[in-house]
């Protein structure tokens, strides 16, 4: 999934088709975008399950609202994290704390500017706040986008059971002593899947970087 | 100690919570070997860099990934409870889960053409009984979709008028009223009492619920949310009534609502709530 710039006929295409009801069109701006929008509401409230109900109701906008938004105002990534930091606030707010991280524009960019009057379009109770620190640039958002993109593809391609390791490794902090005991695998077969996904993740990540072919060979009794 | 046995070390560090910190500490065996090989082996002390680089990489994108089952929540969630735009275009089915992690199977809309109501008319002037107790002005868009058999929606029906009608003759009776999560037309209101032990939940507004999902009720008290009961709807009103357990001292604050939660979920989705 890569970020589309302002003005992409594409997807200002399937807003268009949004806006006349495709739940096809819907579902594909979910797979282009859910990624990028989830990243934000997580940052800001480090809460899995209220950052997954900020991308609901990110998405929900969009249904809703399609018309309002205009391509050649912001992009449609631009959009919808707007959209999602606004919904992260508002659910920080009904629960009495602060966003770990506010970053909303500051006015002092046309392109913020135009995105801030496009909020405020989308919801005129809605209000922009001076932001703490400036949106990341549209370089390192792609940049962001595609690493998401990658680290999507490269478990999406790996067998499933490296795939269950490298999660609950890297999502539950688990040691490997302990996703062998959730798994009820050897210590040794868990290490070498581990490794075998973390070169996956590596190629990916390093398109340079050739997968290994020493030092894993075997899978374990399992 | 060689290189396939340094590397392995460091790879595994790398994935441990505080792996790399131990291992750069040196504080332990293991970590006293690779940091000798490592003081004599420039190609393993690139390899160390790169994959700490690599994992960390890894492990910031992959923890703020969202579950690959949102998409299908996310999904059904607009089905049911964004705008109506039927009128612009026929709704096309949800699209099939595209070749990703494996995801639930795609869900429909699901619809009321065609099914008779021979008991609608009694069913709705119950329905108005039990909205003009509640103060409530029962309306809203038909779109709800039953999912009680059809010999026991009137059953439900009856059994909600009555729940409520006993209610609200109770000395504490207690009513909150519930308003949309999502901006949109759904609202609800709740009557309950404490000294009975009952409450009894009227919602309208709320759109179909797609296959595979259903419309939770819950409180949610003391930062613990719990579910009671599935909302039963049709014809415009959704409804649920019964006991629950702690009524009597529900502490100020506390919240009632209404979630849309898919089959085999525990996680659920918010559209409606008060307190």
């Amino acid at each position: 999934m890569t970020e589309r710039r302002t003005g992409d006929p594409d997807e200002a295409a399937l807003v268009d088709a949004v806006a006349r009801g495709s739940e096809d069109a819907l579902a594909t701006l979910y797979d282009r975008h859910a990624d990028g929008i989830h990243a934000v509401a997580l940052r800001m409230t480090g809460d899995r399950q209220v950052a997954e109900e900020v991308v609901q109701e990110t998405f929900l906008a969009l249904w809703n609202r399609a018309e309002l938004f205009d391509p050649g105002v912001a992009s449609l990534g631009t959009w919808l994290r707007s959209i999602a930091r606004h919904r992260a606030v508002d659910r920080l707010r009904a629960a009495g704390r602060r966003p770990s991280l506010v970053s909303l524009p500051d006015g002092s960019d046309e392109g913020d500017r135009a995105g801030a009057a496009a909020i405020e379009r989308l919801d005129p109770e809605l209000v922009v706040h001076g932001g703490a620190a400036r949106d990341a640039s549209p370089e390192a958002a792609a940049e962001s986008s595609d690493l998401r993109a990658a680290v999507a593809t490269a478990l999406t391609g790996m067998p499933e059971q490296e795939r269950t390791v490298i999660l609950l490794a890297y999502r539950e902090e688990l040691s490997q002593t302990e996703i062998a005991d959730r798994l009820g695998w050897p210590l040794g077969t868990v290490k070498t899947r581990t490794r075998r996904a973390l070169a996956r993740l590596r190629v990916a990540l390093e398109p340079g970087w050739a997968m290994p072919n020493s030092g894993m060979d075997g899978d374990g009794p399992r | 100690m060689d290189h396939a046995e340094a590397l392995e070390l460091i790879e595994i560090a790398a994935v441990e919570p505080g792996g790399l910190e131990r291992l750069a500490a040196g504080d332990t065996s293991q970590a006293a070997l690779v940091a000798g090989h490592l003081a004599g082996c420039p190609s393993c002390a690139d390899s160390l860099v790169r994959v700490a680089r690599t994992a960390g990489l890894a492990r910031a994108t992959i923890r703020e990934l969202p579950d690959p089952a949102l998409r299908e929540r996310t999904l059904a969630f607009v089905h049911a409870v964004g705008r109506d735009r039927s009128n612009a275009a026929p709704k096309a089915v949800l699209d099939p889960a595209p070749a990703a992690l494996p995801l639930p199977a795609p869900v429909p809309g699901s619809s009321l053409a065609g099914r008779r109501r021979p008991w609608f008319i009694a069913g709705l002037a119950a329905a108005v009984v039990v909205a003009a107790v509640l103060g409530f002005v029962a309306g809203g868009a038909s779109r709800v979709a039953p999912a009680l058999a059809p010999g026991e929606e009137v059953a439900h029906q009856a059994a909600v008028i009555v729940a409520t009608m006993r209610i609200a003759t109770q000395p504490d009776v207690a009513r909150v009223v519930l308003a949309s999560a999502t901006g949109g037309a759904a609202t609800g209101t709740v009557l309950y009492s404490g000294s009975s032990g009952e409450l009894a939940m009227i919602v309208t507004g709320l759109a179909p619920a797609p296959a595979g999902a259903t419309y939770a009720c819950w409180i949610e008290s003391g930062g613990t949310k719990r579910r009671i009961g599935v909302v039963y709807a049709d014809g415009g009103l959704g409804s649920w009534a019964g006991p629950v357990a702690g009524l009597a001292g529900m502490p100020p604050g506390a919240k009632f609502g209404v979630s849309l939660v898919l089959a085999g979920s525990d996680a659920g989705t918010p559209v409606l709530s008060g307190s």
